[in-house]
């Protein structure tokens, strides 16, 4: 295996030199001066999560206007079973101590489970006609359970199911690049695709029922994505902190704009930019004062300081505007 | 025999901590759970527990700034219980606020609460384990919960609290059964409907602040919403409800409690090894679990599978006239 190069280029550096030097080294890297096997730690967290805040954004933003976002609440918390299952099936094979299953795995089990659960909970709404937030509450939280008992069972390492929960962004390695990367690929490819669809589908299902349509297509499509993008942060961020990508961002671009497309572009913005400065918060100035705080812990901080700034910037704007309308009549 | 290894449980000092603390907090979640069920808000107690996981981070915090130890239980406990108790309150608030000032939709201003608070807590979880290491330890039973190391000073801890739950909701009974049907009715009565809210938002967070010791952050929400379901099935009275919800709160903390050891020590006996233990607050959610699958297949009148069987006898007598 290859080693990462000896020498850091953001050691010692401040906060403004950290972006500085990560800007100029993006720039090398895009132009091709810089090769994919050069990059240290720090850019690929920073790319990371940088990858999963666009792809949350994406389907957060959806989510949100579609009300749907206990789904991924329910699903990241299921997602646990699927991570279980890849551990336990693979463990025959690889046996080693902390060693992951390939993501191939996880993804296939992280899909499984999201169609039981969501499965279950509709059987649980449709024909036995309980309410959709204690059915949607039932079966997550007992998927959960099960999923803990059996990470405690079966792997009997505690270790794990902290992680997948908290997430341990320091421990990322390339492959987690290139794999977060290509389920953006696939999410920006099936938002452009079906843009309309979506769009329809979210502001006037029965239109686009009528139309040939189906929205439930599109909401098991949605459903996909959202499994897709949890198990492929989950080892960056853990299961429950992606759900703040999904809804910090899209919620903080709600604030100041009506438009579905000017909204996404807004909140993949934002979302990157949360993680970019999560990540040097943490590394250039916290470390500073002999603080070391988890990386997605702070980048989900960053989430929660940009979207109360954001609302307290646009309540103002609200307020300044209504008192100046008052002076001008 | 079976019967004296049940009363075994209540008696045997070491066994006697995780029961009757489990009961105790289930007891209290199931019937505050009935209150969220039938107000349709039994999502709250899941967003309510993860921001709960911040508040027991700064308790610890401020339990090392102290210097207290990990041996002083009872002045830990407490302090982790005020702070999940302040950073519950205030997840409660926010979401209110996300919902009226802000015009956030309600699954929206749940989800973005529930997660920004645990990552909060997730963050200052980082802190605690670099500059209080000990702590570290017992701090992340938090997460899933640690039934097996209750001990006496826990259940007089929880026992209080859930004295406290049960006898405001039986103070306010009348209030709350008016207020949850028919919250315009209780208005024109001139029930205080907003101080009410209050306080079932202080239930609410009571006992899910109760909870996190023994089923952790992540699990506490099911035992809001398991028992709740399960009593719904069989009865259409409140008072009967939340007899029923306690009840199946009760025995779910019981045999979570009972299976997780017992199993337990036939794993041991099946594979000595391995060392295999099973997690109790896991073993109570899914016991939950069990109960209420049962009650929304096979209670009579409204569970499902009874409700196939009236409907295929009815469709033989209509071919047999």
């Amino acid at each position: 295996m290859e080693r990462g190069p000896l020498f850091n280029p953001y050691h010692g550096e401040t906060f403004w030199g950290f972006l500085l030097e990560f800007g100029r080294r993006m720039g090398a890297l895009l132009i091709g001066r810089l090769s994919f096997d050069q990059l240290v730690s720090d850019e690929i967290q920073v790319l990371v999560l940088i990858g999963i805040s666009i792809s949350s954004s994406l389907i957060g933003t959806f989510l949100i206007l579609r009300r749907m976002t206990m789904l991924a609440n329910s699903l990241s918390h299921t997602i646990l079973i699927g991570i279980v299952l890849a551990f336990f099936l693979t463990s025959a094979s690889l046996r080693g101590q902390g060693e992951i299953p390939p993501m191939e795995i996880m993804l296939v089990a992280a899909l499984a489970t999201g169609f039981f659960t969501a499965f279950l909970t509709e059987f649980l709404t449709k024909t036995v006609k309980l309410r959709e937030d204690a059915s949607m509450g039932l079966v997550f939280t007992n998927l959960f359970a099960l999923g803990v008992m059996l990470v405690t069972l079966l792997t009997r390492n505690a270790h794990i199911g902290t992680e997948a929960v908290m997430g341990n962004a320091d421990a990322l390695h390339k492959s987690d690049l290139s794999w977060v990367y290509l389920i953006v690929s696939c999410n920006l490819l099936l938002f452009a695709l079906f843009f309309k669809e979506f769009k329809l589908t979210t502001f006037d299902p029965a239109l686009a029922y009528a139309m040939g349509f189906s929205p439930s297509l599109f909401n098991y499509l949605l459903m996909t994505q959202i499994s897709a993008t949890t198990i492929t942060s989950f080892r960056a961020v853990g299961v429950l902190l992606v759900l703040a990508f999904m809804t910090g961002p899209p919620l903080a671009a709600r604030l100041f704009t009506h438009d579905l497309k000017i909204m996404l572009v807004w909140a993949v913005l934002l979302g990157s930019c949360c993680a970019l400065m999560g990540v040097a918060v943490t590394r250039h100035i916290l470390t500073i004062y002999g603080a070391a705080l988890s990386t997605s812990g702070v980048v989900v901080c960053t989430i929660l300081f940009v979207y109360l700034s954001t609302a307290a910037i646009t309540r103002v704007a609200i307020i300044w505007h209504r008192l100046v309308g008052n002076a001008s009549i | 025999m079976s019967g004296e290894s049940l009363f075994s449980f209540f008696t045997d000092p070491i066994l006697r901590g995780p029961t009757i603390g489990c009961m105790l907090m289930s007891l209290a979640a199931g019937l505050v759970g009935v209150i969220l069920f039938l107000r349709k808000q039994s999502l709250i107690g899941e967003v309510l527990s993860h921001a709960a996981y911040p508040g027991v981070m700064l308790g610890v915090l401020v339990a090392g700034l102290f210097s207290i130890t990990e041996n002083e239980e009872s002045l830990l406990s407490i302090l982790i219980l005020a702070g999940a108790f302040l950073t519950g309150s205030l997840g409660l608030w926010a979401i209110q606020l996300l919902q009226k000032k802000m015009r956030v939709s309600n699954d929206a201003a749940l989800c973005f609460v529930l997660s920004t608070f645990f990552g909060v807590g997730v963050t200052l979880a980082s802190d605690v384990q670099f500059s209080f290491t000990p702590l570290y330890r017992q701090v992340m039973t938090y997460l899933y919960g640690q039934a097996a190391t209750m001990t006496d000073v826990h259940i007089v801890i929880y026992g209080t609290l859930a004295c406290v739950v049960v006898l405001i909701i039986l103070w306010f009974y009348k209030e709350l059964q008016v207020m949850t049907f028919d919250a315009e009715y209780a208005k024109s009565l001139g029930i205080p409907v907003k101080s009410l809210d209050l306080i079932v938002f202080v239930l609410v967070t009571l006992s899910v602040v109760i909870g996190i010791r023994s089923v952790g952050v992540v699990l506490m929400s099911a035992m809001l919403i398991a028992p709740a379901v399960a009593a719904r099935q069989f009865t259409h009275h409140l008072s009967v409800m939340l007899a029923l919800a306690a009840f199946f709160g009760m025995t779910s903390g019981f045999f979570g409690n009972y299976f997780s050891v017992r199993l337990t020590e036939s794993l041991a006996l099946a594979y000595p090894a391995t060392r295999m233990i099973l997690p109790t607050g896991p073993m109570i959610v899914l016991v939950a679990g069990a109960i209420s699958a049962a009650a929304l297949l096979c209670a009579p009148e409204r569970g499902w599978l009874v409700r196939l069987w009236r409907a295929s006898v009815l469709a033989s007598e209509e071919r047999g006239r």
